[in-house]
């Protein structure tokens, strides 16, 4: 056999038996490209050389400052803030806590780039509630499970950056992030619309309508509360924030605006920054850790100085797996490059067929696919390298950032997929619901955002317009 | 003869961080093609271009120096970490036009310079200069003369000398702003404009932000073809005497390659309706008399070679 | 001879104690002391490497701060305010990678260890491959790394803005090869428990979490 071949098999099988052994994924990169390399006799030195050059870069610092600002967020409890925000907006309604749970997800999808923290902090607080309302528990996880991918695509998201680094440095960090906001706030109205239109086939509860009569059943409500219930503490303290909301002050309600909007704030010196060039992303990112730990530290003071040594182990752990990621799978995609496997795949999918629309379909699949085995990270610097080729190249002749969109909506979705779907995982152990019961009550959500997908890809403008007319 | 052809080539591999079809992609191909026909067969060179394989020209450089890379073409800027007598051929204002710094760079100063990265111990080998043109301002607003320039802010690449230049013009440079995020820096306000050559100008869109380009040609940095001491140690003597000689036969073809390139940037930027001010005799001889501290302060090291220079220059006014 | 101890000093003794960072000689006598000494010298290198890339951090933000401040406030820039922050990430990246290798953060597909019985010993196996692999990773590190780093302190060659020599980007890659190589040999021998976490509490295994939830709920029917 010749040791082009022989490499590209050990590369690439190499590193899914790897995979599928356990073997954390960097580690599996990494080895899989020595053996390549071993093989096709590729010098060792140019794997270090390539780890360290992932690395060396001034724009994938923004990537530790997206996640400390993240963590310092949620160490300052920002998540009550914003449902208290929502309710505002929406829990009026018939069924209002599921617009709620929509909603919510929209607010701090400007402030977390990450899914499973959206899940985390908020769904602890609104699936109990919904529960306790009458909601299905599977019904309520999956809602929060699949609102929460609008986190990835709703700017800003370290997931761009580390797309706009694996596209090579030609895409602006700016525009990905500005084109993510449309498909991302489109998947939760979708959402919301969902919930609108079978708002009588679930059998919603009403709404809590602000107003004097409301507040006083609210507290009905909560004094019936059953004493065994397991999430007694933390829907205790949703009562005490949001019981002025029933009362109608309007003092209240601006003080719970002023509470959510200055958080919320991130998002406009991210994006006003990143926008207008004056600042580049990286330096946004330190300005918006500067700016969240004033808040958190001296205006809220909801962290204490001691949280602090917390904040930085958490930021590093997550750290820990996505930088030690872009190094390996740097090495990986010199490899890849090497023996010209992204060349070899475009001339086999362009082979198969060359209708535009079939070549993304089968992108798609390929990328859902993945998604359901893999997590988001390693599948954007693994993917990345190997798929923009072929959709730009002149048979598809996409704009990357519309791919790259496309391939984080797609990659997002494998977030809530069985059977491996973090979101998902941390959703049921947060709602104590089965896998099983909670993917078989998302089948409609699951088609909400399939459509959603295939909207997204088929229509550039979603992904375009935006960054367009703001002229970035 | 039939013995040749049976031996394996030896497989070299050539570093790019253009795109495809850009001019110095171009010669890279042409070079490739050329030597492995003038060594019929025996060298063979694959031309990585868009930064597959080394996303940085530095990142490149280190590589050439291992051994793990045979050629790389990278501009003349950071090989000057290696053979800093290259800062001289960058030094602002200092060529009168595109001839008088091919006659520098072809004639003994600029050869000199070439053999000096051989001889510096750093691993390289300099094989060739290649044209990239030069780099003016393009602005929001009309500039005629240096007091124009007051007030300005222009994006500038992270580079002390250049960010002293524009302060000298009584403009403030402003770094830190990425080639990608100009436009928008630009059309929001927050810079008066930037400063490159003609094809990225017109190839980043900037040209519909700022609609001045104030041709001064501040600077001219050629690109460099470097090969690799450790790599080519598996070529013969004879072999690489040919790709040595090849090198320099691609310069014409990239320099013509460039000329066509430029031009229809040119025509493309002119289209769009795009104000080209080209400045007087006697603006650019006051632009070139504000740089008189920064010589001072960047160019102290090597006057010899800068009046050197500067004495060939007599010939191109 | 007697030491007079100060309740600061007992204190301080408590805390090394307390985190390993102390060997207590007349507890581990003979054989046992070696892989005590081991152990006290793995805590040591975490403690130190913990701290390097908490302040690397700290560092990075400050410094882009700095950057934006002088740039819109007074006007100016400093040259290598986009080098040192650069290295600084390449430093933390790799000693971050070394950490999630002591706490197992890495992210990996459990699919097929999930589906075994706890305490089979494809389990078993399956953990001490990857252990074995970790440790590959570890010494292509450092000693390639060190290779490479060793062959460019004898070139020539600075970087632009700083003027320190080039391979000082590299030495993080070997460091992290030793940590990641110590480590490894430490958990295949046993010297270190696996489950005995560094950095982190330990990680909620909301597969298993869930699956309890799912038999819990199967008996309830049966
Ligand atoms: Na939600
Ligand atoms: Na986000």
């Amino acid at each position: 056999m010749d040791a082009t071949l022989l490499s590209t098999i050990v590369l690439l099988g190499g590193f899914f038996v790897l995979m599928f052994v356990k073997v954390p994924v960097t580690f599996a990169l990494l080895i899989s490209t020595l053996c390549s390399a071993f093989i096709s006799g590729t010098n060792f030195t140019v794997m270090v050389r390539m780890m360290i050059d992932g690395v060396n870069n001034f724009t994938l610092l923004a990537i530790p400052f997206f996640i400390l600002m993240g963590e310092i967020m949620s160490a300052g409890k920002v998540s009550d803030k914003i449902i208290d925000l929502a309710n505002l907006v929406v829990g009026r309604f018939k069924g209002g806590l599921a617009y709620v749970n929509c909603v919510d997800s929209m607010f701090f999808g400007g402030i977390s780039g990450s899914a499973v923290a959206d899940v985390s902090s908020l769904g602890s607080v609104v699936v109990p509630l919904m529960v306790k309302q009458g909601y299905s528990p599977e019904f309520s996880v999956g809602l929060t499970v699949v609102t929460s991918c609008q986190g990835v695509l709703i700017p800003p998201s370290h997931n761009m950056v580390i797309y706009a680094l694996a596209a090579g440095g030609g895409i602006s960090i700016a525009r990905m992030f500005i084109g993510g906001a449309i498909p991302g706030i489109f998947l939760g109205l979708s959402l919301l619309l969902y919930c609108f239109l079978f708002r009588n086939h679930y059998r919603f509860p009403e709404g809590m309508r602000i107003g004097k009569g409301d507040s006083v059943r609210w507290l009905k409500f909560s004094n019936t509360m059953d004493k065994k219930w397991r999430y007694t503490k933390k829907a205790e303290t949703f009562l005490i924030i949001s019981t002025p909301l029933f009362t109608l002050e309007m003092g209240k309600c601006i003080q719970i605006l002023l509470n959510a909007i200055l958080p919320m704030m991130t998002i406009v010196i991210i994006m006003g920054g990143v926008a207008t060039g004056v600042f580049t992303a990286t330096e946004s990112a330190a300005i918006a850790c500067l700016y969240t730990f004033i808040l958190t530290y001296f205006i809220f003071r909801t962290a204490r100085l001691r949280d602090f040594g917390h904040i930085l182990k958490n930021t590093l752990k997550t750290l820990a797996i996505v930088l030690t990621l872009i190094a390996t799978a740097k090495a990986f995609s010199y490899m890849m490059t090497d023996l010209r496997i992204p060349d070899l795949i475009t001339r086999t999918l362009v082979s198969i067929t060359d209708n535009k629309y079939v070549l993304l379909l089968i992108i798609n699949v390929l990328l859902l696919v993945l998604g359901c085995f893999m997590d988001m990270a390693p599948l954007i610097m693994i993917m990345t390298p190997i798929l923009l080729p072929i959709v730009t190249n002149e048979v598809i002749g996409m704009n990357p950032i519309h791919f790259g969109i496309m391939l984080i909506f797609n990659l997002a979705v494998g977030l809530c997929t069985p059977p491996v779907g973090s979101a998902l995982f941390v959703g049921c152990a947060v709602g104590k619901t089965s896998i099983e019961k909670t993917s078989k009550a998302m089948l409609g959500m699951f088609v909400v955002m399939l459509a959603c997908l295939m909207i997204i890809t088929y229509i550039p403008a979603f992904s375009l317009f935006l960054p367009s007319i703001l002229g970035i | 003869a039939p013995e040749a052809a049976a031996v394996k080539p030896v497989v070299l591999k050539l570093s790019e961080v253009h795109a495809e079809g850009y001019p110095t992609s171009l010669a890279d191909h042409e070079f490739a093609r050329l030597v492995e026909e003038k060594t019929q067969g025996r060298v063979k060179i694959e031309v990585y271009t868009g930064g597959t394989l080394y996303g940085q020209e530095t990142a490149s450089i280190e590589a050439l120096q291992i051994g793990d890379l045979a050629f790389a073409r990278v501009s003349a800027s950071p090989v000057a970490s290696y053979v800093p007598a290259l800062n001289a051929i960058q030094m602002p204002y200092l060529y009168n036009n595109g001839a008088h710094m091919w006659a520098v760079l072809n004639g003994e100063v600029g050869q000199k310079m070439l053999s000096d990265i051989e001889a510096s111990k750093s691993g390289l080998i300099g094989l060739c200069y290649y044209d990239a043109g030069s780099r003016s301002f393009y602005l929001t607003k009309p500039v005629n003369r240096v007091a124009d320039m007051k007030g300005l802010k222009i994006r500038m690449q992270n580079n002390q000398m250049m960010v002293r230049m524009v302060e000298l013009l009584g403009a403030t440079g402003v770094t830190g702003i990425g080639p990608n995020d100009v436009y928008s820096a630009i059309t929001q306000g927050v810079i008066d404009g930037a400063e490159n050559n003609w094809p990225t100008y017109q190839n980043m869109g900037d040209y519909e932000a700022a609609k001045y380009y104030i041709l001064d040609q501040h600077t001219r940095v050629p690109e460099i073809l470097l090969g690799s001491v450790e790599a080519l140690k598996k070529v013969s003597k004879e072999d690489l005497a040919i790709i040595k000689q090849v090198a320099k036969e691609t310069q014409e073809f990239e320099i013509s390659e460039w000329a066509k390139k430029e031009a229809s940037s040119e025509q493309i930027v002119r289209a769009a309706g795009t104000t080209v001010i080209s400045l007087s005799p006697e603006a650019f001889a006051e632009f070139q008399s504000k740089m008189a501290p920064l010589y001072q302060e960047f160019g102290s090291a090597y006057t010899d070679t800068i009046n050197k220079i500067k004495e060939i220059g007599k010939q191109f006014k | 001879m007697r030491e007079t101890k100060s309740p600061y000093s007992s204190k301080v003794r408590s805390y090394l104690v307390s985190n390993h960072l102390i060997v207590d000689v007349a507890d581990h006598k003979g054989l046992h002391l070696i892989p005590e000494l081991l152990r006290t010298l793995n805590h040591w290198t975490h403690k130190l490497i913990l701290y390097i890339a908490q302040v690397a951090l700290a560092l990075m933000v400050v410094l882009v701060i700095l950057t934006v401040v002088l740039r819109y406030v007074f006007n100016t820039g400093i040259g290598w305010a986009e080098e040192v922050p650069r290295l600084l990430v390449t430093l933390f990246a790799f000693l971050a990678c070394a950490i999630g290798v002591r706490d197992h953060m890495h992210i990996s597909v459990n699919i097929l260890y999930n589906s075994c019985k706890e305490g089979s010993w494809v389990r078993k196996a399956l953990v001490i491959f990857t252990d074995v692999c970790i440790l590959l990773c570890g010494l292509f590190l450092l000693v390639y790394g060190w290779q490479y780093t060793k062959r460019l302190m004898s070139l020539p060659g600075t970087l632009p803005m700083t003027g320190w020599p080039t391979f000082i980007q590299y030495i993080p890659a070997p460091l992290a090869g030793f940590v990641m190589t110590f480590d490894s040999l430490l958990f295949l021998t046993g010297i270190l428990d696996r489950e005995e976490l560094l950095y982190s509490e330990k990680e909620v295994d909301y597969t298993k979490i869930v699956k309890q939830q799912h038999e819990n709920v199967s008996e309830g029917r049966s």
